[in-house]
């Protein structure tokens, strides 16, 4: 179990330093774009104000591992403040395998679609008719509902990944 | 909410109420749930009305949660008073709060009663998770272990009428079944489940599932549900009710991984006619004309205590014998019924030779949707289960349980759904 623990914890410390340098708080939601699907993450950021309302927070930490991601946030125009940071995939994991076991915070969310194991996003996009919008704003975001695009960019040319 | 956190809150009330906080005060409670639903009845046990139930879901404006008004905050005339209370107890309290202190609420106006766990409380519970998992396998063996944490006999119903094909497919002989509930372990015992554990506290089995969070290679443990709040990185809950993902089909597919066209299958009824003959002798029914009525519900909206009285008095006017299936003093019996309990094992064997059911929809309904009865089953129009109506989402019919009953929504409990119901039983009188 001490095996299981470590990862946990050495999340934790993760979060901690995150915290730290983006001086998070109530105010602050997080998105961590891990590239799985890029469509997903693509209506991440174009719902990621939608989130906000619903958190009411006021400004936005973007994670990401990819460089495009960076690209790709600017052609979104946010109107609301956001801060964006390229990390290393194995960081954002370990902050992933802190959250999986404890939920830090409510204000996080993570593209992962099949990650952990009972995380069963990925074959809700796979085996049903629910796109990766509905799947980002139901799902991810929990908004009950699929709010018109405020903000919309070039949507990546990736069709609906199979697999 | 876990028995130990009720406890707790029940605590947080007492004291208030002690030091006579809620002395002239109007008490408003945040969000339809069943947390909203527990913390009213204790205000209740202290004399407490809460003046409303806020939600900002839509739906449920207009509606009523144990009897109380759901309205939106906006609809809070005058919300900056001081006289006002504010009760927030709800995993959502970080939007809630903001969103009172946003109109201009005081933070001392609000009265948090929910309570996150740190990560020790976590680690310290998967620790304990792990003791009860090693028991079971130095009890049984290393068997895959499946577990329903949830009190819902219905849930349960459903798990059952798939569970042979489940076996079968993954070729799984001998295993462990855990439930936490009595009636939940008869709900499985009508399927032949074999291993049933009952674990003796609720909180038990979010142990175990906080073990298997943070060992989830290590326990065989199979959570038999299609999501689980305390597994917060499966949001597949949020998609029930949405583009076919009815209770059914998303048990079917994400439970189970049984494809389609696999339907699901009710029990082979023991033969229980000694039993049941001399339960029916002992109450003074008959049979195939006793009308059972089913009143509650755990999680559903019910209806008002007049319409059901108001239905019995007709009925035996039509000349039925008209019970209740009532458990107690909590679920007393309509007025002028006979008071019946019996158990779910016999369940269906009974409301078959009664020959009439009449319930709100509750996991009941499930577990006598196979008897060959005569089956009103009511549900509330308004009333929404994540993305559907709970029509939509738990109708008999379309989760392949029976397609006999008749299933009607109500709007609120007007003539219309009185009439409705005694034309039916009329009907059967010709």
């Amino acid at each position: 179990m001490l095996k299981e623990l470590v990862p946990v914890l050495h999340g934790a410390l993760v979060w901690k330093l995150f915290c730290v340098r983006f001086r998070i708080n109530e105010q602050k939601v997080i998105l961590v774009l891990v590239n799985d699907r890029k469509r997903l993450d693509y209506y991440a950021l174009a719902h990621l104000e939608d989130f906000m309302d619903r958190k009411y927070a006021r400004e936005a930490v973007i994670l990401f591992s990819d460089k495009s991601v960076s690209r790709q946030v600017k052609g979104m125009h946010l109107k609301a403040p956001a801060r964006l940071c390229l990390w290393p995939e194995e960081t954002i994991k370990a902050l992933y395998d802190y959250y999986s076991f404890y939920k830090f915070s409510d204000k996080i969310v993570f593209t992962y679609t099949d990650r952990p194991k009972d995380n069963k996003l990925g074959r809700v996009l796979r085996e049903t008719p629910i796109g990766e919008e509905e799947a980002v704003c139901l799902g991810l975001y929990r908004l009950r509902r699929v709010p018109e695009l405020k903000r919309q960019a070039k949507e990546p040319d990736e069709s609906k990944h199979k697999g | 909410m876990f028995d130990y956190k009720l406890a707790r809150v029940e605590k947080m009330l007492s004291r208030l109420y002690s030091r006579g906080i809620f002395k002239d005060k109007k008490v408003y409670l945040f969000g339809v749930s069943e947390n909203t639903r527990q913390i009213v009845q204790i205000l209740r046990t202290y004399q407490i009305e809460p003046e409303a139930v806020l939600d900002n879901d839509k739906i449920k404006q207009g509606t009523y949660c144990s009897g109380i008004p759901v309205g939106p905050v906006e609809a809070v005339r005058d919300a900056e008073n001081q006289q006002n209370m504010y009760i927030v107890c709800s995993l959502y309290w970080r939007e809630m709060t903001a969103q009172l202190r946003d109109i201009g609420i005081k933070n001392k106006n609000i009265f948090m009663m929910y309570e996150e766990e740190t990560l020790s409380e976590c680690i310290y519970q998967a620790v304990r998770g792990k003791r009860i998992y090693e028991r079971l396998t130095a009890r049984y063996g290393k068997l895959p272990v499946f577990l329903c944490p949830y009190t819902g006999t219905g849930d349960i119903y459903l798990i059952g009428t798939f569970w042979k094909q489940y076996t079968e497919k993954v070729n799984i002989r001998d295993y462990v079944f855990i439930v936490i509930s009595k009636a939940c372990e008869k709900a499985a015992r009508l399927f032949g489940i074999k291993n049933i554990v009952r674990l003796e506290n609720k909180v038990e089995s979010s142990y175990l599932i906080r073990y298997y969070m943070l060992c989830p290679e290590k326990g065989k443990i199979t959570i038999l549900n299609d999501s689980w709040g305390e597994i917060h990185t499966n949001p597949l809950e949020w998609f029930r009710g949405y583009k076919g993902l009815e209770f059914m089909q998303i048990f079917r597919k994400f439970v189970f991984d049984l494809p389609d066209h696999v339907q699901p299958r009710h029990p082979v009824f023991e033969n229980k006619d000694s039993e049941v003959q001399e339960f029916f002798r002992e109450h003074s029914l008959e049979d195939k004309n006793t009308v059972i009525l089913s009143p509650y519900s755990n999680t559903l909206a019910d209806l008002p205590d007049d319409f059901w009285g108001e239905l019995a008095k007709a009925l035996k006017k039509m000349g039925f014998i008209v019970c209740t299936n009532s458990s107690g003093e909590t679920e007393p019996a309509v007025e002028g019924t006979i008071p019946v309990f019996f158990s779910l094992d016999t369940a269906p064997q009974i409301v078959g030779r009664a020959g009439y059911f009449i319930g709100i929809r509750s996991g009941f309904c499930d577990i006598i949707s196979g008897a060959d009865a005569k089956k009103i089953i009511l549900y509330h129009a308004r009333e929404r289960f994540f993305n559907g109506s709970t029509y939509e989402y738990f109708n008999l019919k379309d989760m392949g349980l029976c397609d006999d009953a008749i299933e009607i929504q109500f709007d609120k409990s007007d003539e219309e759904l009185f009439e409705k119901v005694i034309d039916v039983m009329k009907h059967e009188r010709r």
